[in-house]
């Protein structure tokens, strides 16, 4: 059986176990501090009743459960711990020098590609396409969804936006346009547990990137120059002339759009399924911004995202052994009535949400955001700052608002079709959680 | 790359919410589950929650032998070795792959040497390892016997006999569930007065085994039995007790005597280590051989030629159980937790991961056993000598591995030979022209026949025989 040699990278899951002495090995504490004592046994729940399928649409009771009884639960059957509380969950993820968060390109497999989305460049271009090609893009999307025979709000418009964007920054022809969003759509699914829908995710991702060699940044027109005389691109290559092609895509994916598409597509099913939610959030003009943060709030499209313990660490009165994979559920922190009242509610012009961007353990002003864990720990510079752009989170969240208004100011009478469970799912365990089908009708 | 989102999203929604994805299918066939671009068949691994999958896993464990001998399940964050080869490796190297806690269970048992590695482990397991083997288990046999025919003697038959004269029993009830206990007790030094409970506690914590409602209880019996234990300590570290043969000769102290008087790195195994002991020592001696019992009946009965054979032939038991331990292995397998990164059969597994050595998948891998899933008891690639830590693998033959290998190796593997040879060599002669009462028999829900690959699923074995045959 061949051994690692030391020299070789980090395995996937990031963590460089301290090698026990082949002689004797070590008395591993872990488990004698790990014995359930009566009182501490976690009857409450079985862990099979945490990855069947009815959890795809509708995990919040079972998560209640852990959130109120065992707020780290060790979860055998997934041989994982799960962390439910506000607090914990955030402590947890901001906590890099004992827990390793992997990237999303790590994930889906692009284990050698650096994700450059965080560099000034790379970040640059993707503030760019918001500011710049989101106003066309949207009035592209209503047409889209006005011309459409079936429409639907996700297909139609929320997909085609975030593809669209995604498009640009990697050049991609307009002609390959249906091949670009089809091909996206496996990437977004490579890290699936589902061996067929991961494997089918890593051919899309080798297709893309072979397509990605090919392409000449220049013949795909998309840079620009905009009348301030600053140039201004869209293209990543351009922007970031020494990537490679996966390290174009892992920025792309660094991006995070599943959390733009995803939190798009819950606010409009939120505001499509409730007139009084959509009346409130069209009654002023932060009407739709906060109606967007309590989406991000109480249906985030990235539900949990996993870490590893870098060693072994005692946190929640359990010692964590190093390698444990920790699951921490946005999901359930921000639906924990410590943070929140009335929780589970979809309330558009929540209060105790904090309004402002959050910082450090996702607060601002005293109080909690609903948590978007796919897009990181909030950022540490000013809201607006001077020598980069707005942090993704503010550029996601402004791009989530401004299709969303554009959508119903120009359908004012859209309407889902009735009978149509639309609620937020996810097409497999841990995967992105979101309103995947909003059939409408767009004029009484 | 051709259907569009649109198509995906639908083909994905119809998905989310399906009940039942895995269909039962006749026992020997697996569920498709898809193929990869190269033609390999594809893994899913929700089948493992399947009630499909509990019924029928072979098919399902030769597809990961054949095309994923090392299977990286990403939703329960686990790997899976299947080959018998692979397995037998991993468990040689003490060190590279230690043992880990077993799901919920150190909360029930305790923390025992199962989960330890290394000198840590040779230590504790020589502690009572010692007087299940060799010369003490030779003392041991005629009060097994004597045991076992106590059970039988005492079988009050519920119903009268049947029409054609013939008395129906359940061997679990009646023998086999019992059985093993009475005599771990008795090894254990336990007094005969708190059988009873013993039970109750014995089948608490196994039923609490699988970290589910009954937990709980298992917890709580747990604790009992801690409690009780902790007066029987008090007793004997002040007074040693013996064993003795069944002319009343002393054979050794009894096992709990040995742990109250044993020291580990200097100092006296404290009340909870000796209850973990216990428990680990019933806990591991109790179901195991209850369902080798079974098994093998079950077996015989299914296969009236071989039975016939070794009705003439006494000699025939030590093979007819080894061949039910391979064809039905009462224990899965064992999870093991790797210390350093390796590569296996092309997968990367980093260090810390853990990986479920397929037993029952080991014993029907057919490099090594031919037409694994046939019960044989006169089959020529198995090895059925005596048990060897080492195993054994000459001349085409193999030990099977429902005992394990190596240093973990089941210090229960000989006691339960005899329980099993001798307890059915005394059933045989109380019931010699037994048969299965098909009738009563729990059958498989889609074909309809009695159960016939058995993993530990024979709850019941109704057998019926002439009275005072
Ligand atoms: C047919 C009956 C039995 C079967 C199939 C069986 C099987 C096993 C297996 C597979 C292991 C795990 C080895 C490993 O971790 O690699 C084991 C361990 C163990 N068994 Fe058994 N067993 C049986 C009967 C017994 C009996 C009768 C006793 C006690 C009297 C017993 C006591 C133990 C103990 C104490 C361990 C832990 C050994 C260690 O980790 O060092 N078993 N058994």
């Amino acid at each position: 059986m061949a051994r690692k040699p030391a020299d070789q990278p980090l395995p996937s899951n990031g963590v460089a176990i301290t090698r026990r002495s082949t002689q004797n090995s070590a008395y591993r504490t872990y488990e004698v501090h790990q014995r359930e004592r009566v009182g501490q046994s976690t009857e409450k729940i079985k862990p099979i009743a945490l990855i069947r399928d009815d959890q795809l649409v509708s995990p919040f009771d079972n998560l209640a459960i852990l959130r109120e009884h065992y707020p780290c639960y060790r979860d055998w059957l997934g041989n994982a711990y799960w962390l439910t509380r506000f607090e914990d969950v955030t402590s947890v993820f901001a906590d890099r020098a004992n827990f390793r968060v992997p990237t999303r390109a790590e994930n889906c497999g692009l284990t050698q590609a650096s994700d450059t989305s965080a560099s000034i460049p790379a970040h640059t271009v993707w503030a760019n396409l918001i500011d710049n090609a989101l106003p066309n893009i949207i009035s592209d999307a209503l047409k889209n969804l006005r011309s459409s025979d079936k429409p639907d709000v996700t297909i139609d418009y929320t997909l085609y936006i975030t593809t669209e964007l995604q498009r640009l920054a990697l050049d991609i022809p307009e002609q390959q346009r249906d091949w670009f969003s089809t091909t996206l759509w496996h990437i977004q699914r490579a890290d699936s547990w589902q061996v067929e829908v991961a494997e089918r995710g890593t051919a899309a991702i080798e297709e893309l990137i072979a397509q990605l060699s090919n392409v000449n940044p220049s013949s795909a027109g998309v840079s620009n120059t905009a009348t301030d005389k600053l140039p201004i691109t869209y293209s990543l290559r351009t922007a970031c002339p020494a990537a490679t092609p996966e390290d174009l895509l892992a920025t792309v994916l660094g991006f995070e759009a599943r959390t733009l598409h995803g939190g798009l597509a819950n606010l409009c099913q939120a505001l499509l399924a409730d007139d009084n939610a959509r009346s409130t959030a069209r009654s002023n003009n932060q009407g739709f911004k906060i109606a967007c943060l309590e989406t991000l709030r109480h249906a985030p499209p990235v539900p949990t995202v996993h870490c590893y313990a870098r060693h072994e660490v005692e946190r929640f009165g359990r010692l964590l052994p190093e390698g444990a994979l920790i699951r921490l559920s946005a999901l359930a922190a921000n639906r924990d009535p410590q943070q929140f009242d009335c929780p589970n509610e979809f309330l558009a012009n929540r209060s105790d949400i904090c309004h402002r961007e959050a910082r450090g353990q996702f607060r601002a002003d005293g109080l909690a955001t609903g948590l978007s864990l796919g897009m990181g720990l909030p950022s540490k510079h000013p809201a607006e700052p001077e020598d980069r752009p707005r942090s993704l989170y503010a550029l996601t969240r402004d791009a989530i608002v401004r299709s969303a208004t554009a959508l119903f100011d120009e359908f004012e009478d859209i309407t889902l079709q009735a009978d149509h469970d639309s609620r937020p799912r996810s097409l497999a365990m841990f995967e992105a959680h979101i309103a995947w089908s909003l059939p409408v009708k767009l004029r009484n | 790359m051709t259907e569009s989102p649109e198509a995906l999203r639908d083909q994905a929604l119809l998905n989310v919410g399906a009940t039942s994805k895995f269909a039962p299918l006749p026992l020997g066939e697996a569920a498709d589950m898809g193929q990869a671009a190269d033609g390999t068949p594809l893994f899913d691994p929700q089948i493992f929650d399947s009630s499909e999958f509990a019924r029928n896993p072979y098919p399902y464990y030769r597809l990961l032998r054949d095309h994923h001998p090392v299977y990286h399940d990403k939703l329960h964050n686990a790997y899976y070795v299947t080959r018998f080869a692979d397995i037998t490796e991993c468990y040689f190297d003490d060190a590279g792959f230690n043992t880990i806690p077993k799901g919920s269970s150190s909360g029930v048992l305790g923390n025992t040497q199962l989960e330890l590695s290394g000198v840590e482990h040779r230590r504790r397991r020589n502690l009572y390892g010692q007087h299940l083997v060799g010369k003490s288990l030779t003392h041991r046999v005629p009060s097994i016997k004597r045991l076992a025919r106590e059970m039988i003697d005492n079988w009050s038959i519920e119903s009268a006999p049947g029409s054609d004269g013939r008395t129906t029993i359940e061997l679990g009830a009646a023998f086999a569930n019992e059985f093993p206990i009475r005599v771990v007790c008795e090894v254990l030094g336990f007094p005969p007065e708190a059988r009873g409970d013993f039970y109750y506690w014995y089948n608490s914590m196994m039923s609490g085994l699988g970290g589910s409602a009954t937990h709980k209880q298992g917890v709580e019996a747990r604790q009992h039995l801690e409690d009780y234990v902790g007066q029987l300590v008090a007793e004997r570290r002040v007074t040693p007790t013996w064993l003795h043969d069944d002319d009343g000769n002393p054979i050794s102290k009894d096992i709990i005597t040995k742990l109250c008087e044993t020291k580990v790195d200097g100092d006296y195994l404290s009340t909870e280590e000796i209850t973990s002991n216990i428990a680990l020592v019933v806990g591991g001696g109790g179901e195991t051989t209850r369902g080798a019992i079974m098994h093998l009946w079950y077996l015989l009965l299914t296969h009236p030629e071989q039975f016939a054979a070794l009705k003439n032939d006494d000699s025939l038991w030590d093979q007819a159980f080894h061949e039910t331990l391979r064809h039905s292995t009462p224990i899965g397998g064992q999870p093991r937790h790797n210390t350093h990164d390796l590569s296996l059969h092309g997968v990367d597994i980093p260090a810390g991961s853990l990986i479920n050595m397929v037993d029952f998948s080991a014993n029907h891998d057919e490099r090594i056993f031919s037409e694994p899933e046939a019960f044989n008891i006169f089959r020529d690639d198995l090895y059925s000598g005596k048990i060897l830590r080492s195993g054994y693998a000459k001349e085409g033959r193999c030990s099977h591995m429902a005992f394990g290998v190596g240093p973990h190796l089941c210090p229960g593997a000989w006691i339960s030979q005899q329980e099993a040879v001798e307890g059915s060599k005394a059933l045989l002669a109380a019931m010699p022209d037994v048969a299965l009462d098909l009738d009563k028999m729990q059958r498989d829900s889609i074909s309809g026949e009695p159960r016939d690959i058995g993993i530990s699923s024979i709850r019941e074995l109704w057998l019926t025989f002439a009275d005072g045959s």
